[in-house]
């Protein structure tokens, strides 16, 4: 876990001193193609796994109910950030600007 | 939408070469997908020290700003804590785990299976990379098509908590058009916080299994 943070953090620092250095453009192309060549890696464990191949359905229907889950917490939570500390202020400023 | 069609086609080229055992056995063997992903993780990290808007992002990142990334992480942990009291073969940690990609399902899912097999095992954490990787691309799809009722039910800030770490990119034209221009600044800085958190936080939820 450590090594994974560590690798990013030295990127980051490399990408702000080398900020200028126009190689960095194709940036967003080798990044997509490293995703990419992983994903392809990922999908051959899982497709070699019968087990996994096998629960396919179960994992799509726990998928749905976690991905359903996380964005209605975190609307709630949006909600009460936008009512707590947004809303008041946005009715202060429209009455400032009148 | 291309690079998701891209990204979601060589998972599925890559599960039916393995499915039909085209691949060589030194593939799976091999801590190959290890080493691409420290290559990606050094690729990420350069990506946001090279961006542009970066001094003007941290510039603004003022305390109420904050409370946005703030309220979507613990709004996405508290709701995946819950409904993991529903599905009984995941623990909570690992449902936190998936939780925690933010629908950020390409890095996700890859964190989850390289990570989590020192944790897990190969089989577990497979199975739970592929839950994340379904699970995060249904997070991004919803903001992508319900923007407009979250804007009307739960306010402006909705869809940008429900994208998660895809609103400084994916999410963010439909940000802008149901939440509003003003609240593209918001957006951006949010999907930069997120997604610097997932490779923090879904190691670490890996790692309490």
């Amino acid at each position: 876990m450590i090594e994974i943070i560590l690798v990013m953090v030295s990127g980051v620092v490399a990408g702000r001193l080398l900020r200028h250095v126009k190689a960095l453009r194709a940036l967003p192309v080798t990044t997509m193609a490293t995703v990419v060549v992983l994903l392809f890696i990922m999908g051959c464990e899982i497709g070699g796994n019968d087990a996994v191949m096998e629960g396919l359905a179960t994992s799509g229907v726990e998928a749905a109910a976690i991905a359903a889950a996380a964005t209605l917490g975190s609307m709630v939570a949006a909600r009460a950030v936008y009512t707590l500390f947004f809303a008041g202020r946005e009715r202060t400023a429209e009455k400032n600007e009148e | 939408m291309r690079s998701s069609i891209v990204i979601v086609g060589a998972f599925v080229v890559g599960a039916v070469a393995g499915w039909l055992g085209l691949l060589p056995a030194w593939v799976a063997e091999s801590r190959l997908s290890l080493w691409v992903l420290f290559a990606l993780m050094f690729q990420v990290g350069m990506g946001v020290g090279s961006d542009s808007r970066l001094r003007e992002i941290v510039r603004t990142l003022s305390p109420r700003m904050l409370l946005v990334p703030c309220a979507t992480i613990a709004g996405t942990l508290a709701a995946a804590a819950a409904v993991s009291l529903l599905i009984s073969r995941w623990s909570v940690t690992q449902v936190l785990a998936v939780g925690s990609g933010f629908g950020y399902y390409s890095l996700s899912s890859i964190l989850i299976s390289s990570v989590g097999e020192a944790s897990m095992g190969v089989q577990v954490a497979s199975e739970l990379a592929t839950i994340a990787l379904m699970a995060n691309i249904f997070r991004e799809i919803l903001t992508l098509l319900f923007a407009p009722l979250m804007v009307r039910w739960f306010s402006p800030l909705a869809p940008i908590c429900a994208g998660g770490a895809t609103t400084m990119d994916t999410t963010l034209p439909v940000i802008t058009r149901f939440s509003g221009r003003e609240w593209v600044f918001i957006s951006i800085a949010h999907g930069a916080v997120v997604d610097f958190s997932v490779p923090f936080l879904v190691p670490f939820f890996c790692s309490l299994y």
